[in-house]
């Protein structure tokens, strides 16, 4: 008789890549084979209009071209999300109006609203994160008049979180168990503040990943580091979409990265609402895929 | 189109004659077809003759697909009702030739279907079901189960 156990482990995660992430936490009480395919799985999430959108298997196969894209689920009823923090599997999500703020495991599917003190200030940035301390307490950073900063947040294995900050030309670290912020750490380009865009990502949560978008070209450069600690970063190039063939304009909101396929996936900004939801998948040699979102 | 006729044979010698189209549609006969075009049988050693037809069927179906809407509306509720036929033993024996024969809307529509069924079980009832041993000790297990647990201290908040 034919048993689970029979398939070979690509069609095993093939299978556990369809369940839906609210359901993968008894696939990954099943066994250890299962537990580690469904957390080998690809997991990138942007946010489309009400829903939540998991980017899974789209690298399976030689071409990439296999884009399973699908809505995890209608997380949050009718509020609308602007901005998605990820942090060792939980999501922060933000609220268009940034009055609210939802703290949401996708793992479990559980959801925690928090209700931010001063509610409604321009300029206000949120950052997920946790101290090194045996029960990991869970910190919120949020920022308030920072011009031109973009954020994320890095896990330093072992030591302790930090949430870096992309301004001007420098990176700003955070250090969740001392609270404080770190030196200002060197980009590995120079841009113009005013126009080029530039974006941070983290891979596997144990590097950065920074993108360059030129405003005139839209040509864009992807950089990840070699080394990241407190005081001191490296950094190698990473992937570069030459746009002078492809013509695209990408008003760029967010952007993952795959280190083994060596592809990025980059998410169009959600600034303007009556703009369909897109995303691009780049890879080597001029690889480019575009995905448009369905109605929603 | 080509009304050329394959004969398509599987490991316990069953035969199946059918159209190059839908021989076609797997693509280790395609393959094999573009090296040397004056095949007319074919033997197929990893597939036996049970699931074979099914997957013939599932091709003969899916032979032209159609863009419109309509038409992939109509292709998709028989997709639905064809998966309704197998029990999980006979839709891992399918998966397993669809791989080996590379028909891959088949692969896809029958990973789905697993993955549905998975999506409502208990890990225990997972491990019936598809015959999954547990390797996990206790403490293992109790560790999986609660992990990511700690960040909530209550139960589903819904929007206020």
């Amino acid at each position: 008789m034919t048993m689970m156990s029979d398939l070979p482990h690509d069609l095993l995660e093939e299978i556990l890549s369809r369940v839906p992430l609210t359901c993968l936490r008894a696939v990954r009480s099943t066994c250890k084979t299962w537990n580690n395919l469904s957390n080998k799985s690809k997991f990138y999430v942007t946010v489309c209009s009400l829903r939540i959108f998991n980017f899974q298997g789209i690298l399976q196969g030689e071409e990439f071209v296999d884009s399973s894209i699908k809505p995890v689920c209608n997380l949050i009823y009718q509020v609308k999300i602007s901005k998605i923090v990820n942090c060792d599997g939980l999501l922060l999500c933000i609220t268009s109006v940034n009055t609210e703020i939802v703290v949401w495991n996708p793992y479990l599917g559980q959801t925690r609203w928090i209700k931010p003190i001063k509610a409604d200030m321009t300029g206000v940035k949120y950052a997920l994160g946790y101290d090194d301390n045996k029960n990991r307490n869970h910190k919120i950073l949020r920022t308030w008049r920072v011009i031109n900063g973009k954020y994320l947040l890095r896990y330093h294995r072992e030591k302790k979180w930090e949430w870096p900050k992309v301004s001007e030309d420098f990176l700003l670290c955070f250090d969740f168990t001392r609270e404080r912020f770190g030196p200002h750490l060197p980009l590995p380009f120079y841009y113009d503040v005013s126009h080029d865009f530039v974006g941070l990502s983290s891979v596997r949560e144990e590097q950065l990943a920074v993108l360059f978008e030129y405003f005139n070209t839209s040509e864009i450069e992807i950089w990840t580091t070699t080394e990241i600690e407190p005081n001191v970063v490296s950094w190698i190039p990473f992937l570069k979409v030459d746009n002078t063939d492809l013509k695209l304009e990408i008003d760029v909101g967010s952007f993952y990265i795959d280190q083994e396929k060596k592809l990025a996936v980059v998410f169009e900004s959600r600034e303007f609402e009556s703009r369909k939801n897109k995303a691009y998948i780049f890879g080597e040699n001029g690889y480019m895929k575009k995905w448009i979102s369905e109605k929603l | 189109m080509s009304s050329n006729k394959i004969v398509l044979t599987s490991s316990d010698g069953e035969s199946f004659e059918v159209e190059e189209v839908v021989a076609r549609k797997l693509q280790i006969v395609g393959h094999m077809l573009e090296d040397d075009c004056v095949i007319n049988e074919i033997p197929l050693q990893n597939v036996t003759g049970d699931i074979l037809s099914m997957v013939i069927e599932y091709c003969k179906t899916h032979v032209d697909e159609e863009e419109s809407e309509e038409a992939q509306t109509k292709l998709k509720t028989w997709d639905e009702e064809f998966m309704k036929k197998f029990d999980i033993k006979t839709l891992l024996q399918i998966i397993l030739a669809a791989n080996y024969l590379n028909v891959k809307g088949l692969l896809d529509l029958v990973s789905q279907t697993i993955a549905d069924t998975i999506k409502d079980y208990t890990p225990e009832q997972i491990r019936e079901v598809f015959g999954v041993e547990n390797d996990y000790t206790e403490e293992e297990e109790a560790e999986v189960r609660k992990e990511n647990a700690w960040a909530f201290d209550e139960a589903d908040t819904p929007k206020p």
